[in-house]
């Protein structure tokens, strides 16, 4: 009752003049809520960016399951053989001294290769994989160099290897994303031993390999000589990230690399 | 003055595994000698001279399963010569001696069918002016796989030197020696540089051409190239090409070679191409991209950071085994060796070797660059034999299919003991460079904004939500406190 006198009051007075501003077009009565917001808003910006900071993980590529970064030199427990994949098979790294695992299916002689036979195409069909290759190298820093993150659907083969169907391991890598999203080797993780990745050659063969056996590994670990050691079969090793990105690293902590045997050819 | 390289015990050993990968180990020394032979080489590391090689072979008679193994001793007095090496100034910054010694595998073996013992040493351009010989050492490659058991022979190849300088300087023009060449189209003059002030071209002229597209191709065989060239104010854009011959190109990029005082052209101008290529053949392209405008080629400096025998250096220098050479019968029979397991991998020996050598053909009449099984002709019908292991588990690792026989060699470098390989595994790198580290194959999904802008953005709205708040506050309690006066 109280507040109705209000309407019953003489008009007040016209208010002093004010400078005309675009701030003072504000409604009055809006002002303390968007004061509230901006704090509001400042409080969610504040909390965005310390997660961003305090936590060098914040992208993990797998679905929730623990990846234990171990180099810690003693390599405990590791398990001594490259694991299959599949489902319900964790992706862990085996034992430093783990040879590679043993082939899923009956190897068959390598290919004779002419020194200007380059892979030209990469096929995984349970994973939906179908991909140029280009040529890799290394770096000036050592490392192997990678396709251009600008295309998603290339893969690159290490020319510094055996061309795939020849006797060793060559190699192949993709990316498993870009900031666009997915790429090419984005499903690597998900293959298994007995599946079969096709290679085509510029001299019209395609090698047919059978994966062996799959595993994630810690990048501070990369077992270099299991994946690019002498084999005694044409072998195949596919690599791309996996495990969580680092931002401040600018990449993921770990690799994927899959180990196949060639178990067939034929002309494409 | 003489040279002689002395080339000790190349010792080729050939392992053979079974599938179940019984390998026992060596025998201390071979059992039947072969030679010596007198190799007759070609070429100018040795003049007129000649090779005695020793072969010996620990059994001519084998299970699958037990190892085979092949010495080479080559004899110390081989005289190498490199040209002259005073005048050579090629040599100035040393060079690295490659050398290939090659057998045949026919008969038994599928795939490659040659056995290459490789080695390469690099020699300071003080040493390679000494006289004393050239200790060579050396490291292994080579493989093959053989199908079945049955009969086969081995058959001593070539013996190919190269030598390949550190750093080696080509003028514009030269005559086309083993596989370094230079070429030019499309309107090329030459230019003895008179006109101009200061330093003269390298050879004392040089290549210019003022028309578009016009190209000079310089074949080479390193690791690398920079272009010796100019810059001037007549000169402008051009392309540099590397290439093997097979695309995509190793190297596209275009220089510029304008330079703005005309009173003072630079010649002798190095633009640097491309280093730490794989060793093999290559060649450059000059592109003049601008018409009218000048391109101008003076010479050509190649880099080799290591050398083998897949393409020819001007040294090439070919060692070929007297005609009368008797085949070395091989007889593998089914069976043998006892069944365990293999053992894990064994690390490789020596130093690596940067690519396997082909012996590149050069008088090497025996079958080409890939053996490609020396006419055996079984292919992969050897696969089929395969069924008689097929319940064999392949052990873990290297594991040959049962039916596969594995051939391995090993040259030990000279002050190195023999007989070093008991795996199945070969002591050189399939893979001719191996990475360092992991690979980076993937990037942040999404590009958010950095962690501080968006401290520092919340801070601010923050600050000004609360100062805004605070004002408002004192405002109306301003208002509150004229409200009643009014």
């Amino acid at each position: 009752m109280t507040q109705q006198p209000d309407a019953t009051r003489p008009p007040r007075p016209p208010a002093p003049p004010q400078p005309a501003g675009p701030g003072r077009t504000l409604p009055r009565a809006a002002l303390p809520a968007v004061l509230l917001l901006a704090c509001l808003a400042g409080i969610a910006a504040i909390m965005a960016g310390l997660l961003a900071v305090l936590s060098p993980a914040t992208t993990t590529l797998e679905p929730a399951q623990e990846v234990t970064v171990v180099n810690a030199g003693g390599g405990g427990h590791l398990p001594p053989t490259v694991g299959p994949g599949g489902p319900g098979a964790p992706l862990t790294q085996a034992a430093p001294t783990a040879p590679p695992p043993s082939p899923a299916a009956l190897p068959v002689p390598p290919v004779t290769t002419a020194r200007s036979v380059r892979p030209v195409r990469i096929a995984i069909p349970d994973l939906g994989v179908s991909a140029p290759l280009m040529r890799l190298g290394v770096q000036r820093t050592g490392e192997i160099e990678v396709p251009p993150l600008s295309r998603r659907n290339l893969a690159g083969w290490y020319r510094h290897g055996p061309v795939p169907g020849e006797l060793g391991p060559a190699v192949i890598l993709g990316h498993v994303n870009n900031r666009q999203g997915a790429a090419v080797f984005a499903r690597l993780r998900e293959i298994r031993r007995g599946q079969k990745i096709y290679v085509t050659r510029s001299d019209g063969v395609v090698a047919e390999f059978t994966v062996d056996g799959v595993e994630q590994v810690s990048k501070k670990t990369f077992p270099t000589e299991r994946v690019y050691g002498n084999t005694t079969v044409a072998a195949l090793r596919l690599i791309t990230c996996g495990g969580v990105y680092d931002r401040k690293r600018h990449g993921y902590s770990d690799n994927i690399i899959v180990y196949a045997t060639l178990s067939n050819t034929k002309a494409a | 003055m003489r040279w002689s390289v002395r080339l000790r015990k190349i010792a080729t050993v050939l392992a053979l595994g079974a599938g179940a990968g019984a390998i026992a180990g060596l025998p201390a020394s071979p059992a039947h000698a072969e030679g010596p032979y007198h190799f007759t080489c070609r070429g100018p590391l040795a003049p007129g001279g000649t090779v005695a090689v020793n072969i010996s072979v620990s059994s001519r008679e084998l299970a699958v399963g037990q190892p085979l193994v092949v010495q080479w001793q080559l004899g110390v007095q081989s005289p190498v010569k490199v040209g002259d090496p005073f005048d050579d100034r090629r040599l100035d910054k040393g060079a690295h001696l490659a050398v290939t010694g090659r057998v045949h595998a026919t008969g038994v073996w599928s795939g490659q069918g040659t056995i290459d013992a490789t080695g390469t040493q690099f020699y300071e351009a003080e040493r390679l002016r000494q006289p004393e010989n050239l200790p060579l050492g050396a490291v292994a490659d080579g493989q093959v796989i053989a199908s079945r058991p049955g009969t086969g022979a081995l058959r001593i190849g070539t013996l190919v030197l190269d030598l390949a300088p550190a750093e080696a300087v080509w003028d514009d023009e030269f005559d086309t020696v083993r596989d370094f060449s230079v070429g030019y189209e499309g309107g090329w003059t030459r230019n003895d540089g008179s006109s101009w002030p200061g330093e003269t071209p390298v050879g004392g002229s040089l290549h210019e051409t003022d028309k578009e597209g016009a190209t000079a191709r310089f074949t080479f065989v390193g690791t690398g190239v920079d272009l010796i060239g100019m810059k001037n104010s007549d000169m402008s854009r051009f392309e540099l090409t590397v290439d093997d011959g097979h695309p995509p190109a190793e190297y596209r990029e275009v220089h510029d070679a304008y330079w703005p005082v005309a009173a003072e052209p630079r010649l002798r101008e190095t633009f640097p191409v491309i280093r730490d290529l794989p060793y093999g053949k290559y060649t450059l392209t000059v592109k003049n991209l601008i018409d009218g405008k000048h391109a101008r080629v003076d010479g050509f400096r190649v880099h080799a950071s290591t050398a083998d025998n897949s393409a020819a250096s001007p040294y090439r220098t070919v060692c070929r085994p007297p005609e009368n050479v008797p085949l070395i019968p091989i007889t593998v029979t089914e069976g043998g060796g006892p069944d365990e397991e293999p053992g894990p991998t064994e690390e490789p020996t020596g130093s690596p070797s940067p690519s396997p050598t082909d012996g590149n053909g050069d008088g090497d009449n025996g079958n080409g660059d890939n053996g490609n099984g020396n006419g055996n002709g079984n292919g992969n019908g050897g696969n089929g034999n395969g069924g008689n292991g097929s319940s064999a588990t392949p052990s873990p690792g290297s594991t040959p299919t049962p039916s596969q026989v594995l051939v391995t060699t090993t040259v030990p470098a000279s002050p190195r003991p023999t007989q070093t390989v008991t795996s199945t595994v070969t002591a050189s790198p399939q893979v001719r460079i191996t990475p360092s580290g992991a690979a980076a194959t993937g990037e942040a999904p999404v590009s958010g904004p950095p962690p501080g802008a968006l401290i520092a953005l919340g801070t601010l709205l923050l600050g000004g939500g609360l100062a805004g708040g605070i004002a408002l506050r004192r405002h109306r309690a301003a208002h509150a406190g004229e409200g009643p006066m009014s």
